[in-house]
């Protein structure tokens, strides 16, 4: 199987309504073999409704999908056994502990090679032992995740895996994501932060208001985006300075004395030419998703999704 | 065959499986001594007057018998009893025997006559040893005494006179067909002088009939009757008494267990979104509500072996014979009850996402069932209204003391489990889970 001839994941016009309301809409989506592919979008614009209609959890309205070369809404149950699926909120058998929990999911699997439990549980540093209704968030999302990866699934579907997570987890968790990566497996992830699909993905897709309105490589989408450069400076400066030099893509005079840039390359020159100035203070953050959106689609439509967007996609 | 969903989901739900286990276990036992204690009340002598005693001793058809006991003196040849059957509306604080309107001796004497033809009773008995072996022989009581089977109502309808015993024993037992309020002992003197009879008494039976007349109770008051089902059974015997008193609720008991083990088969997984990963594994959804279904299934073995344990070894444990059979037809009887509200409960199960939704839909359809069977037995709608209720599907009566199945009540509620069953499957299949 050849990533080109027979993608992993293949979306074709997926549309789902739920009644009136807007699920997806026209998704067309190719995910290769072998990589990661970050689904991006700000809570409430279909990456969930995008998942289970892939999952055949719920029904397209219209269009079709393929996983691993089935079609999810004749062959479910094959699908949802040929993936790791993680769901974006999950319960369990709460009396058991994760260990016999994690063990009955792979009897329902009837996975006999070699699971992945105690390596994973030790990664995640989760107590295997404990009763899952004595856990936090953040230690039943780590089972999650466990079960995702157990069994040695060719293709992980991951819906905001990282919710819950603490940051030293979270980085254990991309390491694991990238390791499936290097064994040619593939990992589809949908997020709302945009660093974190920065820092793991090969591939992002944008997904807002129900349609994917952009798919990119990193490299190109990390060009497109850039980083918020914040600086404080003794004095007013001339945002002009700024304006002119390449890699800066926008620029905005904040309050006291503050100048706040978004970079999406060539930040060498930037800095030298910040150099000749006094600073006070100065942060260099990811862009965050609202940005992104203000960026490309303007601040009528970031509005309009915020509000829009709220409990439309369960 | 590896059932890795039923284990879990077994192992899930067992605390509040045992604890209803023992419920029934308890609950059988416990029964059965309170039959003990209905049994101690109807045996104590109710009625007791200076000399005299009256005390239930059983049923025999619809009648009860007693054992009427009296003290004899000396100077008394033969004893005499009498039940009088009276007018309603009498002033039973200040009631002697002359108040018994007819009772007089010369009537007791009409009383003898009219079977020993126009002969004089004191005469005769007196000089006679001849008739009074005969008279023994007539009444053939086993004790040696004597003791006149038949009532004999006065001819004025009202009030009347019966013969219970003549003879020099001291106590009769007997069935009290003509359904006398009050017996009255006579000590016939030595010079068999009928006019210097001493009485003792009255003892009474009101008490006792307010007790033991608890089926005819049954039948005049629709309401109980509706509540305890169509035929009405003697609630003094050990079968009658379950019947009455066990299976009349167990309907409901097993009904509502049902109910919250069924509920939540898949509302429970879809509301708290532990479905998502349940169905990753790849499971189907036709097995997974296979493995579902086989875990209320186990539930229900459980429970329904736990409550046949519980009454068998309640009757057993008070030293009354085990009706086994009965009581083994009556629970089985209830199964097809008990797929009928699984397949119900499933359905709901289905069709609605919130479990505590789900469980208020069910049980409150199981407690409108209830009501509607109540309801149609008292106006007379078993044949309308009461076909859409459970509960009507099931007779005690025929099932624990007449030991049969209806047909009706086997098809029935097994069709309306089937049908909601294959529903509940189809509309699974074809069901949208939202996160």
């Amino acid at each position: 199987m050849t990533p080109d001839i027979d993608p992993v994941i293949e979306l074709n016009k997926l549309t789902k309504f739920y009644g009136k309301s807007r699920g997806i809409i026209d998704v067309d989506l190719s995910v290769k073999r072998g990589e990661v592919f970050g689904f991006l979008g700000p809570n409430g614009a279909g990456k969930s409704t995008a998942i289970r209609t892939i999952l055949d959890l719920i029904r397209p309205t219209s269009g079709w999908a393929r996983v691993n070369g089935m079609d999810p809404t004749k062959e479910g149950a094959k699908v949802r056994r040929s993936v790791g699926y993680l769901p974006s909120d999950f319960g369990t058998y709460k009396s058991m502990t994760a260990k016999a929990y994690l063990r009955t999911l792979l009897e329902m699997m009837d996975y006999r090679g070699q699971d992945r439990i105690e390596e994973l549980a030790g990664r995640l540093d989760l107590d295997l032992k404990r009763r899952i209704k004595d856990f936090s968030r953040g230690n039943r999302q780590k089972i999650g995740v466990v079960s995702a990866f157990m069994h040695n699934p060719k293709l992980a579907i991951l819906d905001e895996p990282t919710t819950g997570l603490d940051p030293l987890m979270q980085q254990e968790f991309y390491r694991i994501v990238l390791e499936e990566k290097s064994k040619e497996n593939t990992v589809f992830l949908s997020s709302h932060i945009l660093a974190e699909v920065e820092s793991i993905c090969d591939r992002v897709g944008i997904i807002r208001e129900g349609r994917l309105i952009m798919v990119e490589n990193m490299s190109t989408f990390k060009k497109k985006t850039g980083k918020v450069l914040n600086v404080e400076f003794d004095r007013k400066v001339d945002p002009y300075i700024f304006m002119s030099l390449p890699g800066v893509s926008d620029i905005k005079v904040g309050e006291e004395n503050i100048l706040i840039m978004t970079v999406s390359s060539h930040i060498d020159g930037v800095i030298k030419e910040l150099a000749r100035h006094t600073i006070i203070d100065l942060t260099y953050d990811e862009v965050s998703l609202e940005d992104l959106f203000l960026k490309y689609y303007g601040k009528e439509n970031v509005s309009h999704n915020r509000n829009g967007a709220r409990g439309v996609v369960q | 065959m590896k059932l890795p969903l039923f284990k879990a989901a077994f192992k899930d739900q067992q605390t509040s499986m045992w604890v209803y286990v023992g419920v029934m276990l308890f609950y059988g036992l416990l029964i059965m001594v309170a039959f003990l204690s209905v049994e101690d009340m109807l045996s104590e002598p109710f009625s007791s007057v200076e000399g005299i005693t009256l005390t239930k001793i059983g049923t025999n058809d619809e009648y009860d018998v007693f054992n009427l006991k009296w003290e004899t003196r000396t100077g008394t040849a033969a004893h005499v009893a009498f039940g009088l059957d009276l007018d309603e509306g009498m002033d039973w604080a200040n009631f002697t025997l002359d108040d018994i309107e007819g009772f007089n001796m010369s009537q007791v004497q009409d009383l003898f006559e009219d079977h020993f033809g126009n002969i004089s009773l004191g005469e005769y008995l007196k000089d006679d040893p001849m008739l009074m072996e005969f008279f023994e022989n007539y009444t053939g009581d086993h004790s040696g005494n004597m003791h006149y089977p038949a009532p004999i109502p006065f001819p004025d309808g009202k009030s009347g006179i019966e013969l219970v015993y003549f003879g020099e024993g001291t106590y009769v037992n007997f069935t009290n067909s003509g359904s006398s309020l009050l017996f009255v002992v006579g000590l016939i003197p030595n010079d068999w002088n009928l006019s210097n009879i001493t009485f003792l008494g009255p003892v009474s039976s009101m008490d006792l009939m307010q007790i033991s007349d608890f089926d005819e109770y049954l039948e005049e008051n629709p309401m109980m009757k509706a509540f305890f089902g169509e035929e009405m059974i003697s609630f003094t015997e050990i079968e009658g008494f379950i019947a009455l008193e066990y299976f009349s609720m167990w309907p409901l008991m097993l009904l509502i267990f049902l109910a919250i083990k069924t509920g939540g088969t898949v509302s429970k997984h879809v509301d708290d979104q532990s479905i998502d990963i349940l169905l990753a594994t790849g499971y189907s959804r036709f097995r997974f509500l296979n493995e579902k279904m086989l875990v209320v299934a186990m539930n229900l073995a459980l429970v329904v072996i736990a409550a046949w344990v519980g009454v068998i070894l309640g009757v057993f444990m008070i030293g009354k014979p085990v009706p086994v059979a009965g009581i083994t037809i009556a629970f089985l009887g209830s199964v097809p009850l008990a797929f009928g509200m699984v397949g119900l409960s499933l359905l709901l199960s289905v069709l609605i996402d919130e479990s505590s939704k789900t469980t208020g839909a069910i049980m409150g359809l199981t407690i409108f069932m209830f009501m509607i069977q109540i309801v149609s037995n008292i106006a007379g709608w078993q044949d309308g209204l009461g076909y859409i209720s459970l509960f009507t599907y099931y007779d005690m009566n025929q099932l624990m003391v007449h030991r049969t199945f209806d047909a009706v009540n086997i098809i029935l509620p097994s069709v309306i489990g089937m049908v909601s069953m294959i529903a509940s499957y189809i509309l699974f299949k074809k069901k949208e889970i939202h996160a």
